[in-house]
C-alpha cells in the first residue's frame, strides 16, 4: 500500500510525501556541496565494484567522513556497487561490504545477483537497491525483486510515465527514477560496443562511450558496402540529449515516486550545486502549494547555467524522436562559467576569500549562488592575492584570492562569471 | 556437447530437423529477440509438434526486454505452449520466470540475458531457483568460461555458448535509424536495406537494424569457434552450442551446420585428427564468405577486456 501523497491543511492541499532528492558526488567536496545545497541523499562510488572506474571514488575513510557530514544534515549516503562482476572480481567483496556497513553507508546500488546476495548476508544493515543496469521495465519484475528482499529498485530510463505509474500502483517497493543527467542510448547493462571497439568493459566501469562517436551509415550492395548518405550531410549519431525532467517534476511528485535521481558522479561541483539547488527549490515550492504552483522561468534559466549538453525529457512522455538526439552538435560547455568557491570573509576589511577554479579578472561581472540564498550579481572591483598584493586577475587553479564584498556568504557558496570585462 | 540452431525460415527448420543437430530455437516476433525467422503465436503448437516428431528439442525464445504491455503477451505464450513438448523457455527478464511459475508451467526455464551472466554465482543464483540451462554472457573469454564451469557447483546445469553467428553488441528501445532519416528529412527507404555503422579507425562495419523491439547493432564479423570444440568437450557441465544464422540464408547455414557436425564427430571420435584439422574447418567456413565483405573471427573468446 503506497503512502498518501497529499492532505488538506488549513484549507490548502499540501504534499506530505516529498520525494527524496538524490544527488551524485564524485568526491568528498562534491558530497558536502550536494548536501548543503539541498540533497536528501547522495550516491558515491568506492574504489571497487563501481561503474565509474576513472572517477575519483571514495576510500572507506572518506566514506566514513562523508557519512558523518551527511548524518549531521539528516542525509543518507548510498554506494554504487553496480558492476556485473566476473569471477576474478569477487575475491574482496565480503570485506568491502562489511567495511561499507561499518562506515555507516545507508545502502548500496547493485546489479549483480552475487553482490546482492553477499550484502544481504554479511552487511544486513545496508539497504539493497537494484541498479538501473538491470534495465527493469515492468511491475512484475519490480515485484520479483521486492520478494527477493530488496528495498528499492531504480527504474530503467526507458520507462514512460504510464509504465512507471503501473509499477507504483501494483507494487510496494520503493522506486527511484532518474530526473536529470546523461543517459545511455542502449538498454543499460546490455551494451558491449565499448568492449568490442576498445576492449574496455562497459559493465565493469570501463565504458569508452563509443555510442557518442559519429559514424558513417552505409548500406550493402552485393559484396560491397557503399556509403548511403552523401558526404555533406550529418553523420549518423546515437548520442542522446541529456535528460531533464524539470518541467515534469510536479507530475512526478503527484505520481508518488520515492526518489528523484540526478546523474553525474563525473560531473563538476558547479553542476552538482546548480542541479541540486534548482530541483530542491522546485520540489519544496511545489509541495508547499501544489494547486497554485507555477514554474518560475528563472529556475529553468538557472539550470541552463551548468548545462553541458542540450536536454530533453527522453521517454517520460513517450518514445523519443530525432529531436531528442544530438547530431553534429557536440558543444559541451556550460553557459555560465564556474570560477570559484568561497572560503571565508574578513569582516573588518570587507574582503571575501575565494578559491579560484577558473580565470577571472578585475572588472568581470560575477554571480554568487549558494544554499538557501538568492543569487547575487557583483562586479569585481579589485583582486588581492594571498599576500594581499593587488593583482589584475586570478590566474592559477585553486589559488586563494580576495575580492571586496559587502557581506559574509554561506560556506561552499559558488561563483560564476556572467560577463567578462 | 549439443547444437542449438536458430533456423532461417520454416523450410530451413524442416531441413534442420532432418540433420543430426539436437535442438532448435523458435519464437514469435513480439517476445523473441533477433531471431532470423518468427512464427505467429497460434502457429507455435503445430511447429512444436513437428519438432517433437523429429525427436529434436524445442526452445521457445521469450527473452525480449519486457515492459508492462508485454506481460499479457508473455502470459499468452506460456498458456499456449505449456502443454506442448518444449525443452525450455528462454528468458531474460525475471517477469517471464515469475509468470511461468504463476501459471504452473512445468517446462524448463533457460536464462539468457545476453551480457549479464558473467560470474559463477549469477548463474548458480538462477539454478537455485530452478533454472536448468544458462546462456553465458557473450563477452566472456575462454578463461572466464573455464572459471565459471569449474566453480558452478551443480554440474547438471547446461551452459550455452554461441559458437557461430553475429553477436549482439547493442540494443536500444529507441528507433535510431528512423530518427536519423527524419533528422536528415529524407525518405527512410534505405531502412529496408542492410545498414552498417562504419568505424573507420578500426575498419569495422557493424550491422544495424530496427524492429518492433528497437534498434540492434551486431558484431562486424560472425563468431566461429568450430576449431575450439575440444575446449567445450572438456567442460565439466554439459554444453549447448548455439549456431545462429541471422543475416544468412538456408543454403549458407546448411553448409555451416554440416561442417560443425563433421567437426564435432571428429572431435569426439578422432581427437588427434581434429586437433590437426581444426584450422581447416575454420578455413572451410571462411571460404563460405567469399564474395562477401563479411567474415569470421573468434568474438571475445580470446579478447580480454580492461576496466
Amino acid at each position: 500500500m503506497r503512502k498518501k501523497i497529499a492532505e488538506i491543511r488549513d484549507g490548502k492541499r499540501v504534499i506530505i510525501k516529498k520525494p527524496e532528492l538524490l544527488a551524485p558526488a564524485g568526491n568528498l567536496e562534491k558530497l558536502k556541496v550536494a548536501i548543503l545545497y539541498g540533497a536528501d541523499a547522495v550516491f558515491i562510488g568506492g574504489k571497487k565494484f563501481g561503474l565509474r572506474s576513472s572517477a575519483d571514488n571514495f576510500s572507506i575513510e572518506e566514506m566514513a567522513e562523508g557519512v558523518q557530514f551527511a548524518k549531521a544534515h539528516n542525509a543518507k549516503i548510498y554506494v554504487t556497487t553496480n558492476i556485473f562482476a566476473h569471477d576474478e572480481d569477487l575475491a574482496d567483496l565480503d570485506a568491502y561490504l562489511i567495511a561499507l556497513e561499518g562506515a555507516g553507508i545507508y545502502g548500496i546500488i547493485v546489479a549483480d545477483p552475487y553482490i546482492i546476495h553477499r550484502c544481504q548476508i554479511v552487511a544486513p544493515l545496508v539497504e539493497v537497491h537494484l541498479s538501473t543496469q538491470q534495465s527493469l521495465l515492468n511491475w512484475q519484475t519490480a515485484s520479483f525483486y521486492e520478494k527477493e528482499g530488496l528495498h528499492r529498485v531504480v527504474l530503467a530510463r526507458e520507462m514512460m510515465k504510464e509504465e512507471i505509474q503501473e509499477v507504483i500502483d501494483k507494487t510496494a517497493i520503493e522506486l527511484e527514477v532518474f530526473i536529470h543527467g546523461a543517459m545511455c542510448i542502449a538498454f543499460s547493462g546490455r551494451c558491449t560496443l565499448s568492449n568490442h571497439m576498445t576492449s574496455r568493459d562497459s559493465n565493469r566501469g570501463g565504458c569508452c562511450q563509443s555510442c557518442r562517436w559519429e559514424y558513417d551509415l552505409v548500406a550493402e550492395s552485393g559484396a560491397e558496402v557503399v556509403k548511403t548518405i552523401a558526404a555533406d550531410l550529418d553523420q549518423f549519431s546515437m548520442s542522446p540529449k541529456d535528460l531533464s525532467l524539470l518541467q515534469s517534476i510536479p507530475e512526478m511528485i503527484e505520481m508518488g515516486i520515492d526518489s528523484f535521481k540526478i546523474e553525474g558522479r563525473m560531473k563538476s561541483i558547479h553542476y552538482v550545486a546548480t542541479t541540486v539547488s534548482v530541483y530542491r527549490k522546485l520540489i519544496d515550492l511545489y509541495c508547499e502549494n501544489p494547486d497554485d504552483f507555477v514554474l518560475d522561468a528563472a529556475l529553468i534559466a538557472e539550470l541552463q547555467k551548468c548545462a553541458n549538453r542540450a536536454t530533453a525529457e527522453s521517454f517520460f512522455h513517450g518514445m523519443p524522436d530525432e529531436k531528442q538526439q544530438l547530431f553534429n552538435s557536440r558543444m559541451e560547455h556550460p553557459t555560465k562559467e564556474f570560477i570559484g568557491i568561497t572560503q571565508g570573509f574578513q569582516k573588518e576589511k570587507n574582503l571575501l576569500k575565494l578559491e579560484q577554479r577558473n580565470f577571472f579578472k578585475k572588472g568581470d561581472t560575477i554571480e554568487f549562488f549558494g544554499p538557501k540564498m538568492e543569487n547575487i550579481s557583483w562586479k569585481v572591483t579589485a583582486i588581492f592575492n594571498a599576500a594581499m598584493e593587488e593583482v589584475d586577475a586570478a590566474r592559477h587553479p585553486q589559488e586563494i584570492v580576495y575580492i571586496p564584498f559587502d557581506r559574509e556568504l554561506p560556506e561552499y557558496t559558488l561563483m560564476r562569471k556572467l560577463e567578462s570585462n | 556437447m549439443e547444437f542449438l540452431i536458430a533456423p532461417c525460415s520454416h523450410e530451413h527448420l524442416l531441413e534442420v530437423l532432418q540433420s543430426s543437430v539436437e535442438a532448435v530455437i523458435i519464437g514469435d516476433a513480439q517476445l523473441s529477440l533477433r531471431l532470423c525467422y518468427t512464427y505467429e503465436l497460434n502457429e507455435l503448437p503445430q511447429v512444436l509438434d513437428l519438432i517433437a516428431k523429429a525427436q529434436k528439442k524445442a526452445y521457445i525464445d521469450v527473452h525480449t526486454m519486457v515492459d508492462n504491455a508485454t506481460l499479457k503477451q508473455v502470459e499468452r505464450i506460456i498458456e499456449t505452449i505449456k502443454f506442448s513438448a518444449v525443452e525450455g523457455i528462454v528468458f531474460s527478464d525475471p517477469a517471464v520466470y515469475q509468470i511461468a511459475l504463476n501459471l504452473g508451467c512445468q517446462q524448463k526455464l533457460v536464462l539468457n540475458t545476453e551480457t549479464t551472466t558473467t560470474n559463477w554465482f549469477s548463474g548458480e543464483y538462477w539454478v537455485n531457483k530452478g533454472v536448468s540451462h544458462i546462456a553465458l554472457a557473450k563477452e566472456l573469454t575462454a578463461d572466464a568460461i573455464t572459471s565459471m564451469d569449474m566453480q558452478m557447483p551443480k554440474k547438471a546445469t547446461i551452459l550455452e555458448i554461441q559458437v557461430f553467428g553475429a553477436l549482439n553488441m547493442f540494443h536500444s528501445r529507441r528507433n535510431l535509424l528512423n530518427n536519423y532519416y527524419n533528422h536528415l528529412e529524407i525518405k527512410s527507404g534505405a531502412l529496408s536495406q542492410t545498414n552498417y555503422l562504419f568505424d573507420p579507425e578500426r575498419n569495422n562495419h557493424y550491422p544495424i537494424f530496427e524492429d518492433a523491439s528497437g534498434t540492434h547493432i551486431m558484431s562486424p564479423r560472425d563468431v566461429c569457434l568450430i576449431d575450439e570444440l575440444a575446449f567445450f568437450e572438456k567442460m565439466e557441465h554439459p554444453t549447448m552450442l548455439k549456431i545462429d544464422g541471422k543475416g544468412h540464408d538456408a543454403l549458407f547455414m546448411n553448409s555451416v551446420i554440416s561442417n560443425f557436425l563433421e567437426a564435432r564427430e571428429m572431435c569426439l571420435l578422432h581427437k588427434t585428427e581434429y586437433e590437426k584439422q581444426g584450422k581447416a574447418f575454420q578455413d572451410k567456413i571462411a571460404k563460405l564468405y567469399q564474395g562477401s565483405h563479411r567474415t569470421i573471427d573468434k568474438g571475445f573468446f580470446y579478447k580480454p577486456t580492461i576496466y
